[in-house]
């Protein structure tokens, strides 16, 4: 269901009044958005982060039926993809069909304006059979149902902040406006990794403070080491006693319009959360 | 032609490239005290000028722009009296060729050369002039003498007059002096909110001044006044011109640094007769650095012909309505509605 909600990295309000009818528990929003839950505790002071957000197509000025855009995200946008703005259709286009990721416009069904600053998205249908499901951002999406059974259930002993954060696909920037106000002694994230592996989440793990003055990216200064182990109960007690952990989930198509995991993917991460907290 | 204001004349013909912002500061500071409760500086001369507000429930808002330039740097001298030099900030070699510059505190006269054309085979012609290859010419006849002139890392400004032709103005640093302007302008008033005036050093270099002031100031909302890339060019397409003088200030909407707050966006777009948005995803500003830290941010920018070069235009207009729009937007509260 969350990977069908339009959330497009910087305009998350719709996914965020939709999460917050699924928590019970009291939220808050910070300077730049993140909604989060903090379950006070007397132990460690841990976050949990991980991004709601999807690759965004932000309009930037009009001709016609023609939307000159700006994309933040990491995903690839061939001529022809499917782009769902403002509830109009449209279609990722190139002047020159001989650089078609070059000089991009996209060719939108109707002629009706679109405001500046209005975010579409990659259209991207959920589907789900025995093995797989598909949907967009959908590694994440598993993540996030976590968290809010998590918001919603926790009573153990840490100082726990639970934060659906905003515009992680722009240089992780809720992240770091989350860790600048929390502080945090340890950090849990999860990021998608392109992979067709099932059988582990790979895992990456710093050792020492990260500092976000410097505004470098949250990920590329933690000198992040990678990880892998098939065993849940190891990997789980790598990341309790790392300062910052990066769990990795494996993803298929991470960079196309639709992605797929595997459904022992999501599993394995329910089992991770039950064994972490 | 249009009256060129003395303020913004003043601003924009000091030296101030990044790094070395000394004549902007002391004179921003000497400007500031005849307006402000209290001025403070910090360990990188970023200014902060506070004025109190008049709201019964009023917010800590920050207006930021920064002092520093794109200019030079001189890295060694040739043995026949010439300057090497580096480029402070983004300049695009092409619009440094044949210009004049102010070397160093005493304002040394020099021109930027490089090998004259007729000496130049076909391949050569076709590429972009190397800064590597280009020298700063001061009329020294000897390393001794141009030694006895100019120290190693003195800095260079463009040698470009403040003024005005047609309906537009000129200066060599509107990036961003032009902000300043805006802020000295307001900070003669008393408003609603309690208003930190924050003029930064190093921009240009890695947003490092506003890196240090956001941690120094403790604000709710802020707005960085800045000028912008403006390509409103024949031959240009609608797609790629960015934004048009005399269309009004501009709002950005995402940057490479910074998603504009989308509140202090429309808060400013509700008391603005004009504006327009920046049809570009790229650039960026202090804002980066500043909304990191926890702060709402947006920023408002004057759209401004070939910036990073030694002259850029600018409409007098648009300032005027990005005035009048904080002004009306100050008076009023940022976070106050009615």
């Amino acid at each position: 269901m969350i990977s069908a909600i339009p959330s497009p990295s910087g305009n998350e309000e719709i996914i965020k009044k939709f999460l917050k009818k699924l928590i019970n528990v009291e939220t808050y929003e910070d300077s730049i958005g993140n909604l989060v839950v903090h379950k006070s505790g007397n132990g460690k002071k841990v976050m949990l982060i991980c991004g709601i957000d999807e690759d965004a197509i932000v309009a930037l000025s009009q001709e016609k039926n023609k939307i000159y855009f700006n994309h933040l995200g990491n995903k690839k946008l061939y001529p022809g993809t499917l782009i769902s703005i403002n509830a109009s259709d449209g279609y990722i286009c190139a002047k020159d069909d001989k650089k078609p990721l070059e000089n991009q416009y996209i060719g939108m069904v109707s002629d009706d304006e679109v405001t500046p600053g209005t975010s579409g998205v990659i259209f991207s249908e959920y589907f789900e059979d025995d093995n797989y499901i598909k949907g967009s951002r959908i590694g994440k999406v598993c993540v996030i149902n976590e968290m809010i059974n998590l918001a919603n259930n926790y009573s153990g002993e840490l100082d726990l902040y639970i934060v659906f954060e905003v515009q992680s696909l722009f240089n992780h920037k809720g992240a770091l406006v989350a860790s600048n106000i929390i502080n945090p002694e340890f950090t849990i994230t999860f990021e998608e990794i392109e992979s067709g592996d099932k059988d582990l989440l790979l895992i990456k793990a710093a050792k020492g403070y990260i500092s976000p003055q410097n505004g470098e990216s949250f990920f590329e200064k933690a000198e992040l080491k990678p990880y892998a182990d098939t065993d849940l109960e190891i990997t789980a007690s790598f990341v309790k006693n790392s300062v910052v952990s990066v769990v990795g989930v494996p993803v298929k198509f991470a960079s196309y319009p639709s992605s797929y995991i595997y459904k022992e993917v999501k599993e394995k991460i329910e089992k991770l959360f039950e064994i972490i907290f | 032609v249009i009256e060129l204001d003395n303020l913004l004349k003043d601003l924009s013909n000091l030296s101030a490239v990044s790094g070395n912002e000394n004549l902007v500061f002391s004179y921003i500071v000497n400007y500031a005290k005849k307006y402000a409760e209290e001025i403070k500086t910090d360990s990188m001369k970023n200014i902060y000028v506070f004025r109190k507000g008049f709201g019964a429930n009023r917010k800590k808002v920050m207006l930021c722009a920064h002092m520093d330039e794109v200019g030079l740097i001189v890295s060694s001298f040739t043995d026949e009296g010439y300057l090497k030099f580096r480029v402070v900030g983004g300049i695009d070699s092409s619009v440094l060729l044949a210009k004049r510059v102010f070397v160093g505190d005493d304002n040394v006269k020099g021109i930027i050369g490089i090998k004259a054309v007729h000496l130049t085979d076909k391949e050569e012609r076709k590429k972009k002039p190397s800064i590597e290859d280009m020298y700063i010419d001061i009329g020294a006849e000897s390393r001794e003498e141009a030694e006895l002139l100019v120290n190693l890392g003195d800095f260079a400004s463009f040698d470009t007059d403040t003024g005005s032709f047609g309906n537009l103005l000129k200066g060599k640093a509107f990036d961003d002096r032009v902000g300043c302007f805006i802020l000295c302008n307001l900070l003669q008033n008393q408003y609603y909110d309690d208003i930190v005036y924050c003029f930064t050093v190093q921009e240009e270099t890695g947003l490092r001044g506003a890196s240090v002031a956001s941690y120094n100031i403790d604000v709710d909302f802020c707005y960085v006044l800045e000028s912008t890339t403006c390509f409103d060019l024949p031959d240009i397409g609608v797609d790629k011109c960015v934004t048009r003088i005399g269309d009004g200030p501009v709002l950005s909407i995402a940057d490479r640094v910074t998603y504009a707050d989308k509140y202090l966006n429309q808060r400013f777009m509700d008391s603005c007769e004009k504006f327009q948005y920046k049809m570009s995803g790229s650039g960026g500003n202090d804002a980066g650095a500043i909304h990191l830290k926890g702060i709402k941010t947006s920023s408002v920018s004057i759209p401004a012909r070939y910036i990073h070069s030694p002259v850029s235009v600018i409409s007098s207009e648009d300032v005027d309505i990005c005035i009048k729009a904080f002004d009306k937007l100050l008076s009023k509260g940022v976070d106050n509605i009615d």
